[in-house]
Order: structure tokens, then sequence, then C-alpha cells
């Protein structure tokens, strides 16, 4: 998938908290797409790469 | 944790023309434990799994990996160690992507498991191209450059004593419109 993500061209991924967090609200929820604004593939992407990042313990599953 | 591939993600390694490998990445959390020298040798044991498959067969063709660092985990990591509990705050994060044989993933999985210096692994199907995201040029500003607009320098006014005629005249000229 090789698509506009917040407005550069690259790929989704688990790696990459700094931006993974971006689509993360305070809570450490993932964003709905009328917040992030991404294509229905992209956000499924994401979803996919945030849920890749807290099984690695890189992201919180909740933050209190 | 165990990642089936995706049917599409097969489809989506457009540049593996050249052979016909899967490309998979696995990334990996080294327990703190390990004495920062003695990493390397950690990686080097997981190199080593991707190695020559036991049938014979080549092993895996690694295509680019990141050696470990340090990082603060999200959360803490529990596990038990022959009843005896386990809690790790931090660890070595690194990964590696590999191109191999789908069959010589369940094995890599079961020895990874087996490995005590390995705290938590992911094993990931992915593509050839680099994910890293294209850093970008920071301009620092994007103001106008060129000549500053100067204040309009009054005329020096004269010091010393003024008399009382000229005083008079210039306020004759202020009030006369």
């Amino acid at each position: 998938m090789q698509k506009e993500f917040s407005g550069q061209i690259h790929r989704i991924d688990y790696k990459d908290v700094e931006t993974l967090r971006k689509f993360l609200n305070p809570h450490g929820k993932i964003m709905p797409r009328r917040r992030t604004n991404l294509s229905a593939s992209n956000q499924r992407a994401l979803a996919e790469a945030v849920k890749r990042a807290r099984f690695m313990a890189l992201l919180p599953y909740i933050v209190r | 944790m165990v990642e089936t591939p995706h049917p599409e993600a097969s489809a989506e390694g457009s540049t593996q023309a050249d052979n016909k490998q899967p490309v998979y990445e696995v990334g990996f959390h080294i327990v703190p434990t390990v004495a920062e020298a003695e990493v390397g040798g950690v990686v080097e044991k997981i190199r080593a799994l991707l190695g020559d498959l036991p049938d014979g067969r080549a092993g895996a063709e690694i295509i680019k990996e990141e050696y470990p660092h340090k990082l603060t985990l999200a959360y803490a990591i529990e596990r038990s160690n022959s009843g005896k509990r386990e809690k790790y705050n931090e660890a070595y994060f690194g990964w590696i992507k590999f191109a191999t044989d789908k069959s010589a993933i369940p094995a890599l999985q079961r020895s990874l498991t087996a490995m005590r210096e390995v705290l938590r692994f992911l094993v990931v199907e992915t593509v050839r191209e680099d994910m890293a995201k294209p850093r970008r040029a920071i301009f620092t500003s994007d103001r106008l450059e060129g000549e500053t607009i100067q204040k309009p320098v009054a005329a020096p006014e004269k010091s010393g004593e003024v008399s009382d005629e000229e005083l008079d005249k210039s306020l004759e000229a202020l009030v006369t419109p």
C-alpha cells in the first residue's frame, strides 16, 4: 500500500510509533475515520499497525 | 502472537518478481538483563535461525536489519520463568527483514519462543521496499527575505536653550492651520 498518508508518500509501519501517535487520542484509542480523514484501506492498515505496535509494547493499550 | 499473512499482502510484494519468495520481517525484544556488549551475540543467534533449513534448502536472504537499541516499553511485560514472575519495563528492540520460503516461518517462530533472551517477537509479512518515512527537508522560515523597512528618521532636534521668541514662533506655526 503506497498512498498518501499524512501528506507524504510512504507505507504504514508498526515501528513508526511517532507517526502512529498522531492518530491516537489522549487515551491511546485509534481515532475514527471522520477524524483521521484516511481512506478505508489506509484506516485498516493504521488499525493493524497500531495493534501490532501495542502487542510489541511500543504503544500502550490504555492511557489512564 | 502469530500473524497470519493476509491474502492481499502477498500480492503487495510487487518487486518479488526476481525471486518468488515472500518477504517477512521479524521484530523482537531482547531482555534488558543481557549486557549491552552481548546483544550482538543474541542477534547472531537469531540470524542463525534464518540460516539454512534442516532439509538442505538455502536459508533466508537478509534484506535489511536494525541493530537492537534499548527503549522503555509502553507497558510492563510480565512472563513466568520456572514459576517465578519476571517483569520488564525496558528491552532492546531490533528487527530483521528477510525473504524466505513460507514453510520456514513456523520453525522460526518455535525457535524464537524457545529463546529465553527474546522477550517477545512478531513476524509479519511485508514488502521489499523501505517502509521508513522519507525525511523531508525542513525549512526554518517561509518569510520573504529582503530589505527591512526602516522607520523614517526624524530630523535631529537642536539641543540647547530655546529663546522665548523662537518658542512663540514655533507654537504659532503649530496653532495656525
